[in-house]
């Protein structure tokens, strides 16, 4: 085991100068898994997750004993390979690991009858949002979907706008157009009410002409008016 | 006289083993021995109080080893106070609940589990309140969340599985962060007992003393529900039944904040927190009193009300002056009382009238009096109506922050009374609405008048979202007109107390002084545990990494902190 033995001159009084460095990562690492899974919204994975955590935090605890040493009962009378008197490890932090296990067993037990109740209750271990945090998200919907219905609203305004526009600006050219129709067919019926007139005339003359014969009548103009 | 120190601890604890070996079949005798232990209790924890204040810090190692192995239990004037007012209002709520549960029993209610759960629990906040040293805190804090689970969920209704699940996983997170703290502060110092770890951490390194004190502030922060960490206390206990939800309310709240007054003055004495307490005051007070007007449910409403007086507490432990620690001390006591007190009279409205929202509750004043002046009474001192105690301990709180005359300070005290005049507001809400409003005006409770597009009038029963009264055993409450007179009693009683506060006012502001004196200076705590735990000062230390000098830790933390 790696040792931070002269890691932390900080550390005054603790067995944490000696701390081994693979027990703190581990339980640096379960801790981790732990909050990750507490994060859920499933009791199933907030029971892992608390189980996760609780070993993680047991384990720094460990660490906090200091580098391994003799069984507190046997005492000093155990040597380490080298020969050397071993002092007994730190037996507290044992003693909270122990109780903390317990802690964390019960817990657990009381967990798991609540996602089973849960399950029962509600078909699902799911914990589910408070009141509160409901009422909230139904006003934030509720928002969402007025300020939606006012961009449509908004939308269709602008569109009726624009089509009022074409359809006035359409009126408008076809306004125009009849009436340059009109005018057109106005000036068509003229000059046809022209080439009636000359041609009575010329029938006229025609009548005239039988009595003068060297009368000729002259061709309609076609830009009367 | 130290004999009887462990007792608060013990004698419920034995009385539920007891209750088991009876079994259930005498519930007469079970209630018997609940009633008998608590009063014995509650007569112990007086007469502690009084040793502590008359003799100073009593101190007992239990099983008599000394003190960086064994157990110490110390009662100074804060846990004697705190453990005093928590016997008598644990006393109040079990008659009450006793009361109510017999009268449900009728209904075939199972209540086999309640019982044990609260005496259980009864026994962790004492446990805590008697710690001297951080794991024995936690166990008792471990002893109190568990029963507390249990209490919050029993019945196993649908709200309460819901709810109870949010608890106990906020309940759960905070007790993980708890371990981590002690696993780091024993690696720092190398202990956990109170006494020397106050004489230890002042030689550690700032920031260590930091994270230490930052963990810590957290783990009982989410406990006392101040602002950022409080998001699970207005959805968890008004679902919880009405004694139950009185008992948290008034107790764990402060439980809290008794080991935030007690680590802050004893552990981390330069204020390193300073700041981030009085943000956390003020927010608690200004939000929560917010989130308060907003309610029709009485419950939440309370609830509500309950986070932003936890924030006058923060105030007080911030600011920090002997002044302000026994303004916060009186608050803490008189808050305990009166908050309970509101709850326990809202559980008797509920039960009258089948709800506990104020849009459906009407003309009580009329129709039930003696509810109304249970209601006003407590009520006012919440507010901090002159001449109550609510008045007198905000008045002490507020002289503290005039003094101190910071900037911040004096924002907040800003922040104070805008807070107590909106708890007025609020309070006369729920008394314009549910006491003097017409009960014609509002028809019958839960029936509403609809017109029909015909012309024919409709009373329609609508069921706006909160819920009726649920009672202990997790049924429907059948609306009734008479109050169990053990109810009725125990909130009497309660109000009494509270404004016993008041009457007293004067008595109990000198001792609250005396306890502020004497948590201002650590050297009675710590020298009382080392005559105990024969302990002479510090043990040897290796003298050539000290970074500070021992008597002047937190000047050189401040300078090294304000470098930062």
């Amino acid at each position: 085991m790696k040792t931070t033995a002269a890691a932390a001159p900080a550390l005054l009084y603790g067995p944490g100068v000696g701390a081994s460095v693979t027990l703190v990562t581990i339980g640096g690492l379960l801790v981790v898994c732990g909050v990750y899974l507490l994060l859920g919204q499933s009791l199933t994975r907030l029971v892992l997750g608390m189980i996760l955590a609780g070993n993680g935090i047991n384990l720094l605890l460990m660490a906090d004993a200091g580098p391994a040493g003799a069984p507190a009962l046997l005492g000093p009378r155990v040597r380490s390979a080298t020969g050397r008197v071993l002092p007994i490890t730190d037996p507290l932090p044992q003693a909270m690991i122990l109780t903390a296990i317990v802690i964390t067993l019960s817990m657990t037990a009381f967990l798991l009858a609540l996602a089973y109740r849960t399950w029962q209750v509600t078909g699902d271990d799911q914990v589910q949002d408070d009141v509160e945090d409901r009422r909230i998200a139904l006003k934030a919907r509720r928002a969402d979907l007025k300020a939606d219905l006012r961009e449509r609203k908004a939308q269709y305004r602008a569109d009726r706008r624009t089509v009022l526009a074409r359809s006035r600006e359409r009126r408008r050219e076809l306004r125009e157009s009849v009436g340059q129709a009109r005018a057109e067919l106005r000036a068509r019926v003229r000059l046809q009410r022209a080439v009636a007139a000359r041609a009575e005339d010329f029938e006229f003359i025609e009548d005239a002409a039988q009595s003068d014969t060297d009368f000729q009548p002259a061709p309609p103009r076609p830009d009367r008016d | 006289m130290d004999e009887i120190v462990p007792l608060p601890v013990l004698l419920p604890l034995l009385a539920v083993g007891a209750k088991f070996i009876i079994g259930p079949r005498r519930p007469q005798l079970q209630g018997t021995i609940s009633m008998l232990v608590l009063i014995a209790d509650t007569v112990i924890s007086i007469v502690l109080l009084v040793w502590a204040d008359r003799h100073g810090p009593l101190v007992v190692q239990i099983g008599g080893y000394g003190a960086p192995m064994g157990i110490s239990l110390v009662v100074d004037r804060l846990s004697g106070l705190m453990i005093a007012v928590s016997s008598v209002v644990t006393l109040a709520v079990l008659i009450y609940s006793q009361s109510q549960g017999s009268d449900e029993e009728d209904a075939g209610a199972p209540l086999a589990v309640f019982y044990p759960a609260y005496l259980i629990m009864v026994a962790g906040v004492a446990d805590t309140f008697l710690a001297g040293d951080l794991f024995n805190l936690f166990v008792g804090f471990e002893i109190m969340l568990t029963a507390s689970y249990v209490l919050m969920t029993v019945g196993g209704t649908r709200d309460r599985i819901r709810s109870g699940a949010v608890y106990i996983m906020v309940g759960i997170a905070s007790s993980l962060l708890f371990m981590a703290a002690i696993a780091v502060t024993y690696a720092a110092a190398g202990t956990v007992n109170l006494a020397q770890l106050a004489e230890r951490l002042g030689h550690l390194p700032a920031n260590i003393r930091l994270a230490i004190n930052l963990l810590l502030f957290v783990v009982f922060a989410v406990k006392a529900a101040a602002f950022p960490l409080s998001a699970w206390l207005p959805d968890s206990y008004p679902t919880a039944p009405a004694p139950v939800t009185a008992v948290f309310a008034g107790l764990l709240t402060k439980v809290g904040v008794y080991c935030v007054i007690r680590t802050q003055t004893l552990l981390f004495p330069d204020r390193q927190l300073r700041g981030v307490m009085l943000v956390v005051a003020g927010l608690s007070m200004l939000l929560g009193i917010a989130g308060a007007v907003a309610q029709a449910d009485l419950k939440r409403l309370l609830s509500f009300t309950l986070i932003s007086h936890v924030g006058y507490l923060f105030l007080g432990i911030a600011l920090g002056s002997v002044r302000a620690l026994a303004g916060a001390l009186f608050y803490a006591a008189h808050h305990i009382t009166v908050q309970t007190s509101l709850f326990l009279v809202t559980g008797l409205i509920e039960r009258r009238e089948g709800t506990g929202d104020i849009g459906r509750i009407s003309g009580l004043a009329r129709a039930a009096p003696i509810l109304a002046v249970l209601f006003f009474l407590p009520a006012m001192n919440l507010a901090g109506i002159p001449p109550f105690s609510g008045f007198l301990a905000k008045l002490v709180l507020l002289q503290a922050a005039a003094a101190d005359g910071h900037a911040a300070a004096l924002t907040l005290l800003a922040a104070a009374l805008l807070t107590s005049l909106l708890t007025l507001y609020a309070m006369a809400k729920v008394w314009s609405r549910a006491f003097w409003r017409d009960r014609d005006e509002a028809g019958a409770p839960g029936e509403h008048q609809v017109v029909l597009p015909g012309g024919a009038g409709v009373s329609v029963v609508v069921r706006r979202g909160s819920r009726g009264a649920i009672g202990i055993g997790g049924q429907r409450l059948a609306r009734s007109e008479s109050y169990p007179p053990g109810m009725l009693a125990a909130t009497c009683a309660l109000v009494v107390v509270s404004l016993g506060f008041t009457v007293w006012a004067g008595p109990i502001t000198a001792f609250t002084q005396r306890a502020a004196v004497e948590l201002g200076d650590r050297d009675v705590y710590i020298s009382a545990v080392q005559r105990a735990s024969g302990l002479s000062g510090l043990p040897a230390l290796p003298t050539a990494q000290v970074p500070v000098a021992p008597t002047a830790p937190s000047a050189a933390a401040q300078a090294r902190g304000g470098g930062r």
